[in-house]
Parts: structure tokens; sequence; C-alpha cells
């Protein structure tokens, strides 16, 4: 592995112009973003009026998007669905790198802990997180609190994985060994020179949990599952229009293309991210 | 070889164990009353009590939970609310399809992935490699549910060549069934396929890079053979591995598949239940989902000595 490459002062803007792939996933990240997050001062029509005489019209001026079995404006349905996804994945990212990041902390340096946690964190990877949250969500009711913890807790082994094999390293090394004999407190440890080495994949990980947690919402609420009607979620849009699938394809495609181009954003900015500030990740673009 | 699966079965347990505590701790301590939904909003607090008594959850959790592990250790996965069969039988009759789904994806995953990671990784930076790579990123971000709608709407809706939704068992021929299989297979199998590629792609791109490859080349062995016999041998550990931690996704991916095209199957069954706030179902099923998880990377652990001989346990 080229060190001098990877040891040299990463500034982030020129290499956002040097990487078309993460700037087209940023671009297209911050115009989704940007687009769910102003929808109620984009759209012209409420995403949950009822227009029973515009019901699944095709697109036009006036419905950008088309409208839905009931005559909503698919336009708005959209970006609002979009917020919710986008919020809710804000929250689950942060909610599951914390919880991960302690565990993952607990386990890698107190080594009595270790094998207790981790073996409960084998335990949790073994269980089909869908399976998982479709369930808490079921017995929980399509709430916010719910819905967040029920598709955060199928992330956190990852993480908790991921800060345990970067703390088990750390903590060999000689600047931590003379630390500790020192005399430095444990904590004081753990916040200077343990934590530090984890935030770099902690951020990349950060955008994958944010990609899954976007697609396992929408498939909660394309199950049924999802927040109730008058709510919209790109999942339950999409669910709505299966059944009028033949005669008004748009409404399941609309959705499920702002998804997949949400998903898209996501995942090529984080990979272009996980190239820049995780090397050992990147070890086989080198090839 | 006898000692050795002795010893890895006997490494499961303790896994399988926590994924059965897990399961139990957090549906019991989820948010929401259980007897309450199934009793219904206008039920009277004593009609919510009764349903308490009769599913036991009126006993303390610990009770609850040590009746429970009783059970599983019985093989019993508890019985259904609404049909009172036991949860086990309803998984049987409903295991064919699934089973079906998910080896047709995986055998359609295996045909396509590995050709096309082993010629990207040859291939390394040239346009074929790109395409691929870019396709892989494609297929990670359209959700199978976007996929299989978009599959109808081609094949089904305006080619009309495969049927928009339905199954046929194998038992009806293999024309027939392979009719019904082939959008269902896709979808499903579009995720596995993009990442088993990119698995593939790395996995030997680092061995190709390898002394002994150059080896082989240098003492004139065809390509052919330096691809498949010399270098995607030993590559393939990672790649069985990968496939092994993504059962989970597969699983999954069953759910959404067998609700799209309405397939009668055990992830049908699981939707299907909790619409009904069937909970024993739900719960045993998970369970189930899990414990085959659990034995399916056993197994793969037990393949890792036959693929590759210098792995010794």
């Amino acid at each position: 592995m080229n060190t001098a490459v990877l040891d040299r002062p990463r500034s982030f803007w020129p290499a956002l112009t040097r990487d078309p792939l993460m700037f087209t996933g940023l671009a297209l990240l911050v115009a989704l973003v940007g687009l769910a997050m102003l929808a109620p001062l984009i759209t012209w029509h409420d995403p949950a009026t009822l227009a029973p005489r515009m019901r699944l019209k095709p697109v036009s001026l006036e419905y950008l998007l088309g409208t839905d079995s009931l005559g909503r404006d698919l336009f708005s349905r959209v970006l609002y669905g979009g917020r919710l996804s986008i919020t809710l994945a804000a929250l689950v990212s942060v909610i599951s790198v914390c919880a991960g990041l302690l565990l993952g902390l607990l386990a890698g340096y107190f080594r009595r802990l270790d094998a207790v946690v981790m073996r409960i964190i084998d335990g949790i990877m073994a269980i089909p997180g869908l399976l998982l949250a479709i369930a808490m969500v079921a017995l929980g009711g399509a709430t916010i609190p719910t819905m967040v913890t029920a598709i955060a807790i199928p992330e956190i082994p990852r993480v908790a994985r991921l800060v345990r094999s970067v703390v088990l390293s750390v903590r060999e090394e000689p600047y931590v060994e003379a630390s500790l004999g020192m005399g430095t407190p444990t904590w004081r440890v753990l916040w200077r020179h343990v934590l530090p080495s984890t935030i770099n994949p902690l951020v990349v990980q950060a955008t994958f949990i944010c990609a899954s947690a976007i697609l396992i919402e929408a498939v909660l609420g394309f199950l049924g599952l999802g927040f109730p009607p008058e709510i919209p979620s790109l999942g339950s849009i999409i669910s709505e229009g299966r059944a009028f699938f033949q005669r008004a394809p748009w409404i399941v495609l609309f959705p499920g293309v702002f998804l997949a181009l949400l998903i898209l954003s996501v995942n090529l900015f984080g990979d272009a991210l996980r190239d820049r500030l995780d090397p050992r990740m990147a070890r086989q673009r080198k090839g | 070889m006898l000692n050795l699966i002795f010893k890895r079965v006997l490494a499961a347990i303790p896994v399988m164990l926590v994924v059965a505590t897990v399961v139990f701790l957090l549906l019991r301590l989820a948010p929401g009353d259980p007897a309450r939904v199934i009793a219904g909003d206008m039920a009277s607090e004593q009609a919510v009590a009764e349903v308490r008594a009769e599913m036991g959850l009126d006993r303390p959790l610990p009770t609850q939970y040590l009746l429970a592990m009783g059970a599983l250790l019985k093989g019993d996965l508890g019985s259904s609310i609404i049909s009172k069969d036991p949860v086990a039988t309803l998984i049987g009759q409903r295991l064919g399809p699934t089973m079906a789904l998910a080896i047709c994806a995986i055998l359609l995953t295996i045909c396509a992935a590995i050709p096309l990671g082993v010629f990207s990784a040859w291939w390394h930076k040239g346009l074929f490699d790109r395409i691929t790579l870019a396709l892989t990123v494609l297929a990670f971000s359209v959700p199978a549910f976007v996929v299989g709608y978009l599959l109808i709407l081609v094949f089904s809706v305006k080619l009309n060549w495969l049927p928009v939704q339905g199954y046929a068992e194998l038992a009806s021929g293999f024309g027939t069934f392979l009719y019904h299989m082939a959008l269902p297979t896709i979808t499903l199998a579009t995720v596995f396929v993009a990442l088993i590629t990119r698995i593939t792609r790395g996995s030997m791109l680092e061995v190709l890079g390898e002394d002994f490859v150059r080896t082989a080349r240098a003492k004139g062995v065809p390509e052919r053979y330096v691809l498949y016999r010399h270098a995607l041998r030993n590559a393939a550990v990672p790649i069985v591995t990968v496939i092994g931690l993504a059962l989970t996704t597969l699983i999954s991916g069953v759910v959404v598949t067998e609700t799209i095209f309405n397939i009668p199957g055990v992830g049908r069954l699981i939707v299907d239940a909790v619409l009904a706030r069937d909970y024993p179902v739900v719960q045993g099923t998970i369970l189930f989902f899990s414990f085959v998880y659990v034995f399916i990377n056993l197994a793969i652990d037990l393949l890792y000595v036959v693929l590759d001989p210098r792995i010794r346990y």
C-alpha cells in the first residue's frame, strides 16, 4: 500500500472536483434532500387533500407527476414522503452509530465484557433485520420512535463490530500504552486516542446505514406496515398504487425512481467517501 | 471431520440461544400491548385481561421466558392465535415455494455474478469492468419492489410474455414452473448478483496479483485455467463467506418478492401474520429464519475445509 498517498493531508473541495462520482453523488443528494426538505414551499397542492374528480390523472403542468387513486397530487406526496424518509434515516444513523460506538468501545477496550457483548451481537446479526423491524412496528404501532428503534437495532451490530476492530488495533499502539503507563485515566485515553481513530470509518458506515434505513422504511410502507395513510411515505405510496398499476403505472414508478435516486446518491457519496476516509476498506480499488 | 462437525455444532448452540433470547425480549419489551391489539380497540378491560391470560402474558417475564425456551427445546415454536395450528406446521406448509424461490435466486446469482466478477477483475479498469461496476452500484440502489414492478410493467403488461403474479409448483411441469418463477427470481437475485459480482471481483483482483498466478502464466498455463483453476479456487473462500452472511438480506428479499408476486411462501406467512396480529406466528417465523441462517453459516464453515485444504480448525 502506498502510504505516501494515504498520509497526505486531504482537503475536501479539490477532491470533490477531481472525483466525478463523488461530485455526482453529492450533487444528486443535495438536490434531492433540498427538494424534499423544501417540500412545503415548492409544492402547490396539499399531499393529503382528496380530489375525487382528478383521480389517476397522468402527468400535466398542474400535476407534475400526475395524481393517485384518490386524486391526490403525486408530486407533493413524493416530496413529503422523501422528507419523511430522509429525517428517519438521519435519526436511525445517529442512534445506531452512538449505540454501536458505545458497545464497540466497551467490547474492544474492556476485555471481560468482550465475550458477552460479542455473543449478543452475533445473535442479533443472525436475525433478519427486516423481519425484526416488521415485528416491532406491528407491536408498537407505526410511530416515529418505534420506527426509528426498529430500523436502528439491526444496524447496531455492524457499527459495534467496526468500532471494536478499530479499538483492538489502536489499544496495542505504543502511544496508547505509554499514555496508560503515565497514569492517564481510562476514559481520557478512550476520548483522546481511541475515539478519533473510529471517526472516519464511522462516517462512512453512517452513510451506508442511511441508505439501508431509507430502504427498510420504504419496504415497511410497501408491506402496509408504515405510517397511517394520511402521512405520505415513499413505500406506502407505491403500495397504494399497486392495485392501479396497469392503468396508472406512474403512481408506482415516480416514487420508485425518487427512492432509487435517493439511495443511489447516498451510495455513490458513501463509496467515494470510503475511498478517501477509510484506506483499509478502499484497498480493493487500488488493485 | 466428525470431530470438526461436532465442535462447530456445539459452537452454534450459544448463538441460537442468544437469538431466541433477543427475539423474545425485543418483542416483549417493544412498546404496545399485544393482548390489547388482539382484543381490539373496543374491547373491555376484562376482555383484554382474558386474552392476556390466554396468551400467558399475565405471568412474570422470567416465567414466560423459561416456558418459551422450554417449548423451543422440544421444537415447539408456538401456535397461531387465529387458526390454532402449530407454527411449525404452518411453516412446513409454506416452505416449498420459499425454498424454490431462494434456490432459483442463488443459482442465478452464481451463474451470473461469478463470471461477471471474474471478467471484471481480468479486464481491470477496462470498459467491461467500469460498466459492470456502475451497474452493481445501480442494482444496490434500486429497491427490490421497484425492480419487480418494472419487470412486470415490461414483461407482463407491455410484452405480455410472463404472468403478472402467481406460483406454480415444480410438479406442474418444469416449463410452467419457470414461466411463473422467472420474474420473481430476477427480482430477488438483482441485489445478490451485484453483491457477489463485487466480492468476486475484489477477491479475484487480490489473487491475480499473487506470485503463483504469475508463475502459472509464465509456465504457459492457458489463461482459462489460470482464471478458473488457479485464481477462482483461491478467491472462493471470501465469496462463499459473503453468500452466507448475505442470507439475512436474501430472507428479507424473499418477504418482499413473495408479496409482489403473490407467492404463497413463508414470507407471505409472516406478512399476513403481522397484518392479522398473529404474534406467535410472527415470532416463530423470525426464529425459524434466524436458525436457518445459523445452520447455513455452520454448513459454510464446514465447506471451507473442502474449498481450501489449507484451512484447519
